[in-house]
């Protein structure tokens, strides 16, 4: 049984003199939830066209389901599901039919149809044609397709750009009971917050480079420089404490005399780790 | 998923797509109403044998798959799904297949109306059909180069339309003007368009055969060649 589902070494790809991805190397393990984070242009979907086998002309190696991505078969793309930058649904055929092309190349029942519309709550726009759905809608359209197969690796690229809360919220939840049956998930966002949700390990991309790969939660606690806890008290003024034993008692007093509004630590967000990294944002 | 599966998919897939999508669908229909009524409407004296049914049959076996490949091809490009269907396992060739094996069989379906209104009998008929399929694929192919190496559905229109319009119109403008004629007895609609037209008359049944079967392989070459450019471009 391999222990990574997807690794990269030393990946380089160039356009001409421009080096888009610049000697990335990574590896994410079965039932992991990935995420690649970076800003636009950073080289997040070059990577994903790469392990896609989208892009065969690179340096390095990739391996996708213990097969390098140069060389994935029918049998690799089977275990496969993408929601790629563009829907690529057609947009005149009803959701269903949209549903129905890829169940019957995939060799699937229909009967599965039911099974991923309700999954995705999208049973009462089965007869609506793809192109009059609304954005979140025909995300959550995609989504289907991409699991109608039961695929073992998700690629997800930018799953929730341009959504509205809610429907991020429910692509967020499909994600998590994706990751609970089985399937590993690999997904680019730009946005920290989410990363920072759903994903058990992060790289930070930025001008082709992984600037940082780990845990969120510990990629800012790594980079707690200042190490301080911020008292805001109701009189409205704030008091700064080191992140130490000798601050406790202080803390104590403090919540002992009713006068705490609020309390937080220093550690900064993976957006501000991102712009002491790189001396810019996200977006 | 066998190959025949998928392309049974894909067929039924274009079809249930083809009824919505007027611009294409009214392609398949155009000339051979327009040639019908033309044929009826006109008195014999004014339309030598069969003028109209060569006319428009030429232009409804060239013009109508250039454009209406073209116009499928580029639109799967543009809207993403030809990439989806490619990274669902669906091989380039099934592809191909589906939809060149779907516009042959529209065109072919409604241009036998031509084969009833011209009045050909016994072989005059199998040389048609087989001139027209032949005529089809040319088409066909043409359609597919320029939808696979058009950057968008305007692009891919703007190139097939005129290109289209040259090649089906070319024979009509030869019966009028000998230098015309001198460059289109190269091109196969001329062809095409000289036997529907009489298709009882056995001279230059080599070089008819001999200009398609060039047109043909230079046809396919080119296509090649993009489709070739285009793995390139990844």
């Amino acid at each position: 049984m391999m222990d990574h589902i997807i690794k990269f070494d030393h990946v380089t790809k160039r356009y001409g003199a421009h080096e888009v991805l610049s000697d990335v190397s990574c590896s994410i393990k079965k039932g992991e939830i990935f995420g690649l984070l970076g800003p636009s242009g950073a080289g997040k979907t070059t990577l994903i066209k790469i392990l896609t086998g989208q892009i065969k002309h690179y340096l390095g190696d990739a391996e996708v389901l213990g097969m390098g991505s140069k060389d994935l078969s029918d049998r690799e793309y089977e275990q496969m599901g993408m929601v790629l930058d563009d829907s690529g649904l057609y947009e005149r055929l009803s959701s269903y039919d949209n549903l129905l092309l890829f169940a019957r190349i995939h060799g699937i029942a229909k009967e599965r149809i039911a099974e991923v519309t309700e999954y995705v709550q999208l049973q009462d726009a089965m007869k609506t044609p793809a192109g009059k759905l609304s954005k979140g809608m025909k995300q959550r359209l995609v989504f289907a397709r991409a699991i109608l197969h039961q695929p073992l690796l998700l690629f997800l690229d930018e799953p929730t750009s341009g959504l509205d809360p809610v429907t991020t919220a429910k692509v967020h939840d499909l994600i998590f009971e994706l990751r609970e049956g089985g399937a590993t998930v690999f997904l680019t966002t730009h946005d920290m917050e989410e990363a920072t949700k759903l994903c058990d390990n992060i790289a930070l991309l930025n001008e082709g480079k992984i600037v940082e790969y780990g845990n969120p939660a510990e990629i800012c606690r790594k980079h707690n420089e200042e190490n301080k806890i911020f008292i805001l008290k109701k009189d409205g003024s704030e008091v700064i404490l080191p992140n130490a034993q000798e601050s406790a008692q202080k803390i104590a007093d403090y919540f002992e005399g009713n006068c705490v509004l609020s309390i937080h630590s220093s550690e900064p967000t993976l957006e501000t780790v991102f712009i002491t990294l790189t001396g810019r944002g996200l977006l | 998923m066998s190959i025949a599966g998928t392309i049974r998919a894909l067929w039924i897939n274009q079809l249930k797509d083809i009824v919505r999508n007027r611009e294409v669908l009214i392609l398949f229909f155009v000339y051979p109403l327009v040639a019908i009524v033309m044929d009826s409407a006109i008195p014999e004296q004014y339309a030598q044998g069969n003028m109209f049914i060569a006319m428009f049959g030429t232009m409804h076996i060239v013009f109508t798959p250039i454009v209406a490949a073209t116009a499928l091809i580029a639109e799967e490009r543009e809207k993403h799904t030809l990439k989806v269907l490619m990274m669902s396992n669906v091989k380039p060739f099934e592809y191909l297949l589906s939809v060149g094996g779907f516009i042959f069989a529209c065109t072919m379906i409604t241009g036998s109306s031509f084969i009833f209104f011209g009045g050909y009998e016994g072989i005059d008929i199998a040389k048609v059909l087989v001139y027209m399929a032949v005529g089809c694929v040319c088409s066909m192919v043409i359609g597919g180069a320029i939808g696979m190496s058009s950057r968008s559905m305007t692009a891919a229109n703007a190139t097939a339309v005129p290109l289209g319009l040259i090649l089906s119109f070319g024979p009509m403008l030869s019966s009028f003007n000998q230098n015309i004629r001198r460059a289109s007895r190269l091109l196969y609609s001329q062809q095409i368009s000289d036997l529907m037209n009489q298709p009882q008359i056995e001279d230059g049944a080599l070089e008819r055969t001999v200009v398609i079967i060039v047109n043909l392989v230079v046809i396919v070459g080119v296509f090649r060649f993009f489709a070739g450019r285009q793995r390139l471009e990844e």
